[in-house]
């Protein structure tokens, strides 16, 4: 149930003092709300995107959503549609059915999307031999119910979307917490690869999908990185080295001190718990905007940010925080 | 004896007037699993929506190669009534309602937009006090466009009847049972073109034209409603986020 916040609808009356949170410049949505059948107020000569229509030779709304312009092309986003995937976006996804050479992955779209065999890089990294012993063995790599992040490759011809994991950066996903977003208010950033606080890292899968878990030791992501070493990636571009893990072990160099599992896991229920918030308040997420507020929630039991009151404190909390650090 | 639809002074039994609509009031997103959902009320008349898709079809089989397939479901709660229905049983009265539904929803949805995948909707009749009809239409018009999925305008409903020698609008239990003729009408109010129109009883040919354009002045007002409140719904809440 949406949770009309008064904290945070105020900031849509009062434009000065806050910065625009989408960067509307930059293809982010504008100010504007449209409904279905409303006429769209630009030219003629608008391209026409997702969530609009021609008509007449006027540019009409099909969903109520938010009105984006990237140059010429107008599409509107509505806040529950599903995911109409683009290339190369990061996903995380549920396995639901393993085919003869493929699997079928929930990714929240309007069809399930399609893993091919052929898209993944199998454990160890050796190359796959193309032959039944493989497909035979596909269960092995991915069950069903498996949940793991991966690619958006392409598009088939009705539509379904095809996903890889020929990166290091991809793969099954264990030990950690799922959490199902509307896709349309995961903001696009320069990595969804997000390192949080004490020892929590987060997949914000651009289809809705959030993915939360312990970040792993520097001494894991190496052993990780060595087994990949060994054998070199057949996909990635010659002369390339896998350069996902080693990054993010850097980023976590400095925590080298053994957290508490038991801190952590509940750090993880706080970021889930904060994403949830977030959500419920029609609040598009980004890294640090995640980072932020559980920072802020980091003083509470976990259990006690599912209150509405008390996520309506930690979030104006941190709204003031943030505008302190502005100034 | 029996009690005038429309007294002298010109009011109905709850006292609206003929042309006067009932209170209404919606809700959208009401529930997490399901893409969209919405809940109507019109008077006593009460009606819950949910909208899953277009995801993939549950039967492969069913799928269309060139569009979406909307499926209906039409349930009315063993307690919506007056008097207590036993456990559902698949009626025939309903399963008219899902087909009439489906076709209305058809016409509006931009279904080939979406080859080979699936939209369900489902209705859950909660309380029945008249007008059932036109608020399954109102709550799965507001039910899709909560659920995101593109739609050439929306579909908005109203029923009118036919009493002595004026239409009255938007009927509840005690009129529909009244035993007087009644028109449902469903509009795109945007080009007023009409989807579905369901005449209970007989009426005079000629009467028929004042009431199919009370319905649509109620559509109308109707439309004025439900978009005031998706306008409002649909608004992204702005909070501020560090300068990268």
């Amino acid at each position: 149930m949406a949770r009309a916040s008064h904290l945070l609808d105020s900031s849509l009356d009062s434009a000065d003092g806050f910065t625009d949170p989408h960067g509307a410049g930059a293809g982010g949505p504008s100010a504007d709300t449209v409904t279905p059948g409303q006429a769209l107020d630009v030219e003629t000569t608008y391209l026409k995107g997702h969530g609009t229509f021609l008509e007449d030779g006027q540019l009409l709304s099909s969903v109520a959503g938010t009105v984006y312009r990237v140059n010429k092309l107008v599409s509107v986003k509505a806040i529950h549609a599903r995911y109409s995937g683009e290339i190369g976006d990061v996903v995380v996804g549920r396995i639901m059915e393993v085919g003869s050479n493929r699997w079928c992955v929930d990714i929240s779209a309007r069809q399930s999307a399609i893993l091919l065999l052929s898209s993944v890089n199998l454990p160890t990294g050796i190359h796959r031999r193309s032959d039944e012993t493989d497909e035979a063995k596909m269960r092995s790599y991915f069950r069903e119910g498996d949940v793991l992040s991966c690619e958006v490759q392409g598009f088939y011809q009705d539509g379904a979307i095809a996903l890889h994991t020929r990166s290091l950066k991809y793969g099954k996903l264990a030990d950690g917490v799922m959490v199902a977003v509307p896709s349309a208010l995961v903001k696009r950033l320069k990595s969804h690869f997000v390192v949080l606080d004490h020892g929590v890292s987060m997949i914000l899968g651009l289809n809705g999908y959030v993915w939360i878990s312990r970040t792993p030791s520097a001494q894991e992501q190496k052993a990780q990185a060595h087994l990949f070493a060994g054998h070199h990636n057949f996909y990635d571009a010659p002369g390339s080295t896998p350069t996902a893990a080693p990054k993010a072990a850097e980023a976590v160099a400095g925590a080298d001190e053994p957290l508490d599992p038991h801190a952590v896991r509940e750090q993880i229920v706080r970021v889930r718990n904060c994403i949830l918030g977030l959500v419920e308040r029609k609040v598009m997420l980004t890294d640090q905007l995640i980072a932020a507020v559980s920072r802020t929630a980091r003083s509470l039991p976990a259990k006690q940010l599912l209150d509405p009151d008390v996520m309506d404190t930690v979030i104006l909390e941190t709204r003031e925080q943030l505008q302190q650090h502005d100034e | 004896m029996r009690r005038e639809i429309v007294s002298p002074e010109g009011f109905r039994q709850d006292g609206r007037r003929p042309e006067e609509l009932r209170r209404s009031h919606f809700r959208t997103s009401l529930f997490q699993q399901v893409d969209g959902s919405a809940y109507v009320e019109q008077g006593n008349t009460q009606c819950l929506v949910t909208v899953s898709g277009p995801r993939e079809p549950q039967m492969r089989s069913k799928s269309l190669p060139d569009r979406a397939v909307v499926t209906v479901e039409y349930a009315v709660a063993p307690f919506s009534a007056g008097e207590r229905k036993g456990p559902l049983r698949t009626n025939r009265a309903h399963t008219e309602v899902a087909a009439s539904l489906q076709a209305t929803f058809e016409a509006a949805i931009m279904t080939t937009l979406f080859p080979r995948s699936e939209i369900m909707i489902c209705v859950q009749m909660v309380q029945l006090d008249g007008s059932a009809l036109a608020t399954a239409i109102n709550a799965v018009s507001l039910a899709i466009i909560d659920a995101g999925i593109p739609v050439t305008d929306y579909v908005t409903a109203c029923s009118a009847g036919y009493i002595g020698s004026d239409p009255v609008l938007d009927l509840n239990y005690l009129e529909e049972s009244a035993g007087m003729p009644q028109l449902t009408l469903a509009l795109l109010p945007r080009t007023r073109k009409i989807v579905t129109m369901a005449m209970e009883q007989k009426l005079h040919l000629d009467h028929l034209e004042p009431t199919a354009e009370m319905c649509e002045e109620g559509c109308l007002q109707m439309y004025q409603q439900m978009n005031a409140y998706i306008a409002s719904a649909s608004k992204l809440a702005t909070l501020i986020t560090p300068s990268a």
